[in-house]
């Protein structure tokens, strides 16, 4: 249990004069739900496109389960349990929903260089991902082309298709981006249901989100990781307030103070 | 899940295969009329579609825009030509010696120019079939062989002895026969496992390589299929012209395969053969009274593109059926 599954050490990104990314080190245990946060342009889009392996880092080092993963391309992580959900929604447009989760099903599944039998012949790869759609509660939409979904419902298909790859860890990138309210808070009630199940990095801007689903929180500030603690710790956190919460967390804390 | 039947994944007949059983059935019967330039021209519609449904394998379902194809259909043909100058006819030694050797040219060409997409795609697997063409016209044998002259062929290589494929009739089915193994092989392959790859890769390949995807691999493997496709095609094509040049390495040749699969419509393996069909028919149609046949082709291709953006296919395709069109 003391093992985290992801272990980030010293990562530093350079584009030119800026530093995106200097020495973060964060890790995720096993279970636990770790958010990033931090304001815009703090590094939190390079921090995860570097753990995902679209972006090369500079110098430091990325481990998932122990095993060093550095310098593997993007496929092999997500093979060994990474899986990714995009902030801007991506997803096989001429796929539907059932389709773009069973292709995700198949690449853990293996087999996919068989040139014969119709890909949709698979059951087991169909009711896997029949399953996550109930679960994440758009088995209604199944076969709906996914260019056709509601942009709520794109949400929802991203995370299943992360979940459909049986991962080790999901990054979360903004999973609630672009949502309104209503479904902000049945997407915080699923990933809620996803604690403990599934070691989770998620980044977010909605501070509802964070604080309602955080074990723990890192914040990030022009491109360094300030501070790493509890959701209360990082309420409290002067360097955290002044950086990125701002009077925002004045909000934040007053109602709980006030109960 | 809908059923589906076996017919292109529609559920009950309509105009699509109404006109598809025609055109076979036209295909079918032509030798019949026992006029030999009519079953030329037959064939040739077949030996070429089968070069325009490798090439929608790539098009249509891989969205790669080869820009090369008749690199294939050369090499295909070429390996008959050395082969029968060399004293090997057997077509039972010379067919798969042109599938192998294309399959071997795609993946060697391919681990270049997969390594890139969209218009560079365009521009070097354009690149890569002009090289071929002025190797070919370099390459000499003696006086009369090789080089812009050509190889001939004095004779279809034989695959079965009671076959007589000298009789243009024999050949046209032979021909018949191998494009609709094509196609099934083909129906087959774009509805696989494997198929949902190269699509997704089309659509979406960041996404496909963050669920695990290796993806130039995949489209490696369907760069080699297709060229090996066409290959067997080239040789095809070699046997029924009895004679191969550097023209059918030419450039304009790729554009002509670009032109029959988008005009016929991508990404429906049918629409390939169907707008094969109107190219040759209305080429060698045309052509009869003016040289300018491109003239009345050019603007039947504008219009097939701005009102039938899924070509000719997409036209007769009954309302409110969805396709799988990427984009």
């Amino acid at each position: 249990m003391n093992d985290p599954v992801l272990a980030v050490e010293g990562l530093t990104k350079r584009f030119g004069a800026l530093i995106a990314n200097e020495e973060i080190d964060i890790d995720v245990r096993r279970g636990e739900v770790h958010a990033v946060i931090g304001p815009n342009g703090a590094g939190k889009t390079t921090f995860i496109s570097q753990l995902a392996g679209e972006l090369p880092p500079d110098t430091g080092r990325i481990a998932l389960n122990g095993r060093d993963i550095t310098a593997l391309p993007v496929h092999r992580r997500a093979l060994l349990g990474m899986a990714r959900s995009y902030q801007i929604t991506s997803v096989i447009p001429s796929f539907t929903a059932l389709e773009n989760v069973a292709f995700a099903a198949q690449a853990v599944d293996g087999h996919s260089y068989r040139f014969w039998r119709p890909a949709q012949a698979a059951h087991h790869l169909n009711e896997k991902a029949l399953a996550i759609l109930g679960e994440i509660g758009i088995a209604d939409r199944s076969g709906v082309l996914a260019k056709n979904l509601a942009h709520g419902e794109h949400r929802q298909l991203e995370i299943a298709m992360a979940l459909a790859t049986d991962p080790q860890l999901l990054l979360l990138d903004e999973p609630t981006a672009g949502m309104g309210p209503g479904a902000t808070e049945s997407m915080i009630g699923f990933l809620d249901t996803l604690k403990g199940r599934y070691s989770i990095l998620l980044i977010e801007h909605d501070m509802d989100v964070v604080f309602s689903l955080a074990d723990r929180i890192s914040a990030l500030v022009n491109g360094r990781r300030v501070a790493t603690d509890t959701p209360d710790s990082i309420r409290r956190n002067a360097e955290v307030r002044r950086a990125y919460l701002g009077d925002r967390a004045d909000r934040l804390v007053l109602p709980q103070a006030g109960a | 899940m809908a059923p589906r039947s076996f017919l292109f994944g529609a559920q009950k007949f309509d105009l699509r295969h109404a006109i598809m059983l025609a055109g076979f059935a036209v295909l079918l019967i032509v030798p019949l009329f026992g006029d030999a330039y009519l079953v030329r021209i037959a064939s040739r519609i077949v030996v070429l579609s089968m070069v325009a449904v490798s090439l929608d394998i790539l098009l249509g379902y891989g969205g790669l825009i080869s820009f090369g194809h008749a690199m294939f259909l050369g090499s295909g043909g070429y390996v008959v030509g050395v082969l029968a100058f060399f004293g090997v006819e057997n077509g039972f030694v010379a067919y798969p010696a042109a599938i192998l050797l294309s399959v071997t040219l795609a993946a060697l060409v391919g681990l270049i120019v997969l390594r890139t997409v969209g218009v560079y795609f365009i521009m070097i697997t354009l690149a890569f079939a002009q090289m071929l063409y002025y190797l070919a016209n370099a390459i000499r044998i003696g006086e009369d062989y090789g080089g812009d002259e050509g190889l001939p062929l004095s004779r279809r290589s034989p695959l079965f002895g009671i076959l007589n494929f000298d009789d243009p009739a024999v050949f046209h089915y032979f021909a018949l026969a191998v494009l609709l193994a094509i196609l099934f092989v083909s129906y087959k392959l774009v509805h696989s496992r494997f198929g949902r790859v190269i699509e997704a890769c089309r659509d979406n390949e960041r996404r496909a390589k963050s669920l695990g995807y290796d993806t130039f691999r995949y489209r490696l493997v369907a760069f080699m299929i297709s060229g090996g496709i066409a290959g067997l095609a080239g040789a095809m094509h070699m046997n029924l012209q009895k004679f191969v040049s550097p023209d059918e390495l030419h450039w304009i040749i790729s554009g002509d395969l670009l032109i029959m699969v988008i005009v016929g419509g991508a990404n429906s393996l049918i629409g390939p053969i169907i707008g094969t069909s109107v190219f040759v028919l209305l080429e060698e149609g045309i052509s009869n009274y003016t040289e300018h046949w491109m003239a009345i082709f050019g603007p039947l291709l504008i219009l097939v593109v701005l009102f039938g953006r899924r070509g000719i296919y997409g036209l007769i395709r009954p309302r409110g059926e969805g396709g799988g069109e990427g984009r």
